[in-house]
C-alpha cells in the first residue's frame, strides 16, 4: 500500500492503514512499531488520516496510574480506551518509546 | 565460569570488564540494543540526518565514555549519549537555530512533507465511505458500530476499507 505524488517522486508505505481491525490487537502491532524504524511515518500518517488538528494530551493524562505498569509489561498493561487514546494522540507514541527506552525498567 | 550480564548479581564485575573494553560485552551490548537506538533515531531525526551516522557516533562515544559509566542501568546512560550526539548534530546542522532549552528527544515534524501531502491528496480524492471508515476505526468504533452508522453489513465496510487501501 503506497501514496505516490504526481511525477512518481515520492512512495510511502501506508502503515496507518494496517492498524489491526481488533483493538485488542493493537498493542502488540503498535509496539512492534515502537521498535521500529517507520514510527515517525505511522504517527504522521494517523494524524492525517484523523484530518483534525493534533489535541495535545499529555502523557500523564493517558496513561493515567499505569506508568509503572507500562514500564513493566509494555503497552498491553492499558485498557481499550487507552490504547485508543494513544492512537488518537499518536505522538505520545514517540513520547512512550523515549520513556520506555530511557527507563532502567525491565520491559 | 560465571558470565556476568549488566542485569545479574554479578553488575559491577560486568561494569569492570565493560570499562575495560571487554569486546564480548560490547558485543553482547550491540546485539541487545543497536535495533532500539535505530528506532529512537529514526522517530526523532530530521530527513537529512543520517540513522547509520547518528547510531555509529552513539556507539564510538559509549565506547569513548565507558569509565563514566560507573553503576545503574546501562540503557538510560546509552539514550542520555544518543541524545548528546543528536544534539551535537542539530548544532551542526543548524546552529544559530536551536534553543537554550532544546529537547533532542523531542522530534521535530515536517511541516512540507511530500508524502504526507500525497496522502492527504488520495484521502480527499478517494470516492465513497472509505475515508470515514479508516477515520472511524482508528478512533476506536468497532465494524458493529460502523455497520451500524452507515447501514452496511461487516463484508461491505472490509470491502470498503480493502478497495480505499488499493
Amino acid at each position: 500500500m503506497t501514496a505516490r505524488t504526481r511525477g512518481a517522486q515520492t512512495v510511502m508505505n501506508l502503515i496507518a492503514l494496517e492498524l489491526p481491525d481488533v483493538i485488542t490487537d493493537w498493542p502488540a502491532w503498535l509496539e512492534s512499531h515502537l521498535v521500529g524504524v517507520h514510527l515517525r511515518d505511522l504517527v504522521q500518517q494517523l494524524e492525517v488520516i484523523q484530518g483534525t488538528p493534533y489535541q495535545p494530551m499529555t502523557l500523564d493524562a493517558a496513561l493515567a496510574n499505569k506508568r509503572d505498569s507500562v514500564l513493566l509489561n509494555g503497552l498491553k498493561a492499558l485498557d481499550e480506551q487507552q490504547i485508543v487514546a494513544l492512537v488518537r494522540s499518536p505522538r505520545l507514541l514517540i513520547e512512550i518509546q523515549r520513556l520506555i527506552f530511557e527507563s532502567g525498567g525491565e520491559y | 565460569m560465571i558470565v556476568a550480564t549488566e542485569e545479574s548479581e554479578n553488575q559491577a564485575e560486568w561494569i569492570a570488564r565493560f570499562q575495560a573494553g571487554d569486546s564480548v560485552v560490547f558485543a553482547d551490548l550491540y546485539a541487545k540494543y543497536a535495533n532500539d537506538l535505530f528506532a529512537y533515531f529514526a522517530a526523532r531525526k530530521p530527513t537529512r540526518f543520517s540513522i547509520e551516522d547518528l547510531s555509529q557516533a552513539t556507539w564510538t562515544k559509549i565506547w569513548r565514555y565507558r569509565t563514566n559509566f560507573t553503576y545503574g542501568a546501562f540503557r538510560p546512560w546509552m539514550y542520555k549519549i544518543a541524545n548528546s550526539v543528536l544534539t551535537d548534530h542539530w548544532r551542526r546542522k543548524l546552529p544559530n537555530l536551536l534553543a537554550e532549552n532544546f529537547d533532542p528527544s523531542e522530534p521535530t515534524y515536517d511541516q512540507d512533507d511530500s508524502r504526507l501531502d500525497a496522502l492527504r491528496e488520495c484521502l480527499e480524492n478517494v470516492e465513497g465511505t472509505f475515508v470515514e471508515v479508516v477515520r472511524g476505526r482508528v478512533n476506536g468504533l468497532s465494524t458493529e458500530s460502523l455497520c451500524e452508522q452507515y447501514q452496511v453489513n461487516a463484508k461491505t465496510i472490509a470491502t470498503r476499507i480493502h478497495r480505499g487501501k488499493q
